[in-house]
């Protein structure tokens, strides 16, 4: 079948039917006359044959011509090396392999450098008329020369100006886009992709990217466009099949939020392939991209699946937003190298892990007392109410600097615009984590505070007891899985006068990073915690946003999550002070236990700090200035100077991995878009993987440059043929008319 | 009353009037045209004086005058007819056809009714026979006055229908006219030609004088038809032709003018009086027709 380049048009081949449509509807819309003279409308057969040979004759040119019409307009073109006179232009799309493995140095210059200069010599060999486009593929595309350029030499600073390698790759992704490109902006049939790659396994045919190349398949399956080809270059065929390399796991930390002064601990890992693990030559810290220190890296440790991992502490001497990077250097400089020493580690492209942390002076938590007793003048002394034992645990009187801001209020006194002011007389104090304790019902404004206070990313805890009133739980916070609120309110169970009957918490159930401490059953942990008494809660089930993240010996939950906006809610089924004759505030395990939940709940702000790549990048000034002029210093390239209009601002270019510095108001914030760590797997495809690939989306792979640009000559000559059909429409044309005029004339 | 019908009010006359009325403003406006009647004789009816040329037979010198005034007047009388006229109408389903016009059979009515007008009122003796392939009416030419009121009575209740086969009937109708006179045909003579040219011939092997009024439509001489039409023949029921007039119209024509000159021509053999009326020329050019003949058969 003769191919097309804008097969769509074909559809336009149901005009043909118009000609035989109009002549039939004629036939149903006629006149009817009453007539005497019908011996004269007896033909001779002859001329009847005559007449319907004509109105056949024309019916059909006139459909042949609109048939030769819409095909004109569909582009054929015919494939071979026969049918062209010349060397035909084409329209090409380059895509560069982006990830970091291109930084592999283990045969040579960087892949990275090699796949450079092929495409410069490529780019030589192209001819005038030619056009380029340029996309480097990574996570997200990047498109370096979005559109195809005739202008070769653009074409060729664009090449020399790549990015360096980070990150992962995308490739399905990368090929649709380049596909995209070539059906919006070429008009030619010689169209092809060529990909420059490392012939890495993972990111071409794992199995995460079989996925994407299957939805690829289908989509093409579906489009009747002009098909490009597809060209597959092995810029490094003589890579081992697996190459020994180190690479750092990405960090994590025990809190989103750390305490100023406060230890936090970082956990991460040394992952190996291809070697037996000797410690490296070295292992540094570096904080806010300042070396810290050398950190000891496990020595004589054994391998878990291919990992060593460790874990090391900071802490932090200033409030804010803070970066922790982690650099392992596998070998000594070369100049320290002893003579036959064996390179260990040939991508240093992985060597690095970068965590951003937001620090705080002391976490804001404002404590809502469900007692909304008034105070009668005969107290005279402030009363002892449940938030109490929330506010020692967080914030003891007898600690000069506690890492907790708590402040109380009764439920009456709870305004909304409490949550958005400052708690203390500092700037930057404003709410991060609201709890409300054993709390009745909320007003409407108060309702629409709390839910105005997720919406900016703040955390909620909710603990339940004697006096919450389920139905308005239920019906205002819940909403039947629509509300913040995450579980549905039962009822009030067990009995306190029974304290032998009471449940406890089922530490085997503890996986929230919050309860990461309480895993082990200790003395005085928090599964010796009783609760005589506990509310029953149903969650909407599988599919929910909400979850139980941690459960009681009866099995019902004793925290449930859910994640609401841009914040966070936990839900306690018992209460968090000395009600319902609970033994939970009298345990060692109780203050950490409320500072590991506040924490946990603040960190939906600060997990924004840590993105993948196309993420967001969202910034809110902890202290309140007016939006004005920002700076961003990206992974690579130019700080660039940006103006924020309101806040929060949001920045959307985060295609490239790595560090994005943020300045305003004299103050930095880190964000950290990770990396794809798999990367490091450095396993090269074998011809089962390219095959798996090429048979559902077809592609060539072709390793020499020359036997390429060959082939491309050979296989993708193509000869558009429009204009013939063209002239065979204004031939039709001139035959109709000359037709229809005999016709009538005869008339 | 009928779209087509004449639009003279008929009070003022019998209820035959209307034929009556149109036909007598026909006449009355054709011989108002003439100033001098060619058509007077010395006949028994009086009908006018003049002045006496020599030449003048003497016997016709009306001497009271003469004796009143003293100038010789010779005293004109109306030709006393032995003319017998048979007006033959074809009241056949092709007839009722109306194009922009009034109907072909209207239009038959309206000369038959004019030239029986006409010639009753030269004491001509007019006949009628109105028929399709039978006859309908046959009324036996007299001269009498109220003879008018039966023609035009019967023209009137006569409805176009039926078949045209004329052939056989003129043959037939040919052999009933003992006596020789004149016929006139009102007809569109849409049927087999050599079968119509064998009857016409035979009026004319009884020496009859046959005026053959050709009545067509104009739609049916230009066929000006665009649109493909289904065509109901108005004689044979169920008989429908849908055809694309567009393509039709060369061939159609080719037909129907092959006709018209072929019976021009067969018809000018026998030395019949061939005359193409198209419903939309005045009717009174039929009268002038059939006077030019009557003057000519003295």
């Amino acid at each position: 079948m003769l191919p097309f380049l804008a097969p769509l048009m074909l559809a336009g081949l149901a005009a043909a039917a118009i000609p035989p449509i109009v002549h039939l509807l004629n036939r149903r819309r006629f006149d009817v006359v009453d007539w005497g003279a019908m011996q004269f409308l007896q033909i001779s057969e002859t001329t009847r044959r005559r007449l319907m040979i004509e109105e056949v004759l024309l019916m059909a040119l006139r459909m042949f011509l609109i048939i030769v019409m819409v095909l004109a307009l569909a582009g054929p073109f015919l494939e071979g090396f026969v049918f062209s006179k010349a060397k035909a232009n084409r329209d090409v799309v380059l895509i560069f392999d982006g990830s970091y493995s291109m930084g592999y140095t283990g045969t040579g210059p960087s892949s990275h450098e090699a796949a450079k200069e092929w495409a410069l010599e490529f780019v030589n060999e192209l001819s005038a008329g030619d056009t380029v486009a340029v996309l480097v593929a990574r996570q997200q595309v990047d498109p370096i020369l979005g559109e195809p350029t005739h202008d070769l030499e653009r074409v060729r600073t664009a090449i020399q100006k790549l990015p360096d390698p980070a990150g992962g790759a995308d490739w399905p992704r990368a090929i649709e886009a380049a596909r995209d490109i070539l059906a919006k902006k070429s008009q030619r049939p010689q169209r092809d992709i060529i990909v420059i790659s490392d012939g890495q396994r993972y990111t071409w045919s794992d199995d995460t990217t079989m996925l994407g190349w299957h939805m690829l398949a289908n989509q093409l399956r579906d489009q009747r466009a002009v098909q490009p080809a597809i060209w597959v270059v092995n810029i490094d065929p003589q890579r081992p099949d697996n190459p020994p390399n180190w690479s750092m796991v990405p960090v994590r930390s025990s809190r989103a939020v750390a305490g100023k002064d406060r230890e936090i601990t970082f956990r991460t890992a040394l992952e190996l392939r291809g070697q037996e693990y000797k410690p490296p030559y070295k292992l540094r810290l570096e904080v806010d991209g300042q070396k810290l220190r050398d950190l000891t890296p496990p020595s004589n440790a054994k391998l878990e699946k291919g990992q060593v991992p460790f874990s090391f502490t900071h802490k932090f001497a200033t409030p804010g937003s803070h970066l922790v990077s982690v650099i392992v250097e596998p070998d000594p400089p070369q100049d320290q190298r002893p003579p036959g020493y064996v390179i260990k580690d040939h991508l240093p492209g992985d060597n690095r892990q970068d965590f951003a942390v937001e620090v705080v002076a002391a976490l804001p938590v404002l404590l809502v007392d469900g007692d909304a007793r008034p105070v009668s003048p005969s107290e005279t002394k402030p009363r002892e109410r449940g938030t109490d034992f929330l506010l020692k645990a967080l914030a003891p009187s007898r600690d000069p600097s506690p890492v907790v801001l708590a402040k109380v209020v009764p439920i009456q006194d709870f305004k909304p615009d409490q949550l958005t002011h400052d708690l203390g007389k500092e700037p930057g104090t404003k709410p991060r984590v609201l709890v409300l304790s054993n709390v009745a019902r909320l007003t409407n404004d108060q309702e629409e505070a709390v839910a105005r206070f997720l919406n900016d990313g703040g955390g909620v805890l909710v603990t339940l007891g004697e006096r919450v009133e389920p139905k308005y739980y239920n019906e205002q916070l819940h909403r039947s899985g629509q509300g913040w609120l995450p579980a549905r309110l039962e009822d009030m169970t067990g009995d306190e006068s029974e304290p032998t009957r009471a449940v406890s918490p089922l530490a085997s159930s503890f996986f929230h990073p919050a309860l990461d401490l309480f895993r082990e059953e200790t003395f005085g942990g928090l599964s010796a915690a009783r609760f005589p008494r506990w509310w029953k809660v149903t969650t909407p089930g599988r599919g929910s946003a909400a979850l139980p993240v941690a459960l009681l010996t009866s099995n019902d939950p004793l925290l449930v999550e859910r994640p609401f906006l841009n914040g966070r809610v936990l839900l306690a089924t018992v209460p968090l002070d000395g009600s319902w004759r609970t033994n939970l505030p009298t345990l060692p395990a109780f203050p950490p236990l409320a500072h590991e939940l506040v924490y946990y709940l603040a960190g939906a702000r600060s997990a924004r700090h840590n993105l993948q790549p196309g993420q967001v990048l969202r910034y809110q000034p902890t202290v309140e200035h007016a939006p004005g002029p920002l700076v961003l210093q990206p992974p690579q390239g130019e700080a660039k100077k940006l103006t924020a209009e309101q806040w929060p601002f949001d920045y959307r270019e985060t295609r490239e991995t790595g560090v994005y510095r943020l300045e305003s108001d004299g103050r930095t914030s880190y964000y950290v878009v990770q990396p794809d760590a798999r990367e490091s797997s450095l396993v090269s495809c074998t011809q089962e993987d390219r095959d798996k690939v090429s048979k559902l989306v077809p592609m060539r792979y072709e390793n020499e440059r020359s036997e390429l640009a060959l082939a491309l000559v050979q296989s993708t000559q193509r000869q558009e043929l429009w204009l013939w059909f063209l002239i065979g429409v204004i031939g039709l044309l001139c035959v109709e008319v000359f037709l229809t005029r005999r016709i009538a004339l005869n008339r | 009353m009928p779209a087509n019908s004449f639009q003279f009010d008929p009070t003022s006359l019998s209820k035959y009037g209307r034929l009556s009325m149109m036909a007598r403003t026909v006449v009355e406006g054709f011989l108002t045209g003439i100033h001098k009647s060619p058509y007077k004789g010395f006949s028994v009816e009086f009908a006018e004086h003049r002045q006496y040329y020599p030449g003048d037979e003497i016997r016709h010198i009306d001497w009271r005058v003469y004796g009143k005034t003293g100038r010789y007047y010779i005293k004109e009388y109306e030709e006393e007819t032995n003319l017998k006229a048979h007006i033959l109408v074809d009241a056949s389903g092709s007839m009722g056809y109306t194009g922009a016009h009034i109907s072909k059979f209207q239009y038959a009515q309206y000369i038959a009714a004019s030239l029986s007008y006409l010639m009753l009122h030269q004491l001509d003796a007019v006949g009628l026979v109105t028929h399709d392939t039978k006859v309908r009416n046959i009324i036996p030419p007299k001269t009498s006055s109220k003879h008018l009121l039966r023609l035009l009575h019967t023209l009137e209740s006569t409805q176009p229908g039926g078949e045209t086969s004329m052939a056989p009937l003129w043959h037939e109708l040919a052999g009933q006219f003992k006596r020789r006179g004149m016929v006139i045909i009102l007809s569109d003579c849409f049927d087999q030609l050599p079968g119509l040219v064998r009857a016409l011939r035979h009026f004319r092997f009884r020496r009859h004088e046959v005026l053959l009024f050709h009545i067509v439509a104009p739609e049916e001489i230009d066929f000006p038809f665009k649109k493909w039409t289904q065509f109901r023949n108005l004689e044979v029921r169920d008989h429908k032709l849908l055809v694309d007039p567009q393509q039709l119209r060369k061939e159609y024509k080719k037909n129907f003018d092959a006709f018209c000159k072929q019976l021009r021509e067969q018809t000018g053999r026998m030395q019949i009086d061939y005359h193409l009326m198209r419903t939309d020329e005045p009717v009174d050019k039929a009268l002038g027709i059939y006077l030019t003949k009557r003057q000519g058969r003295r």
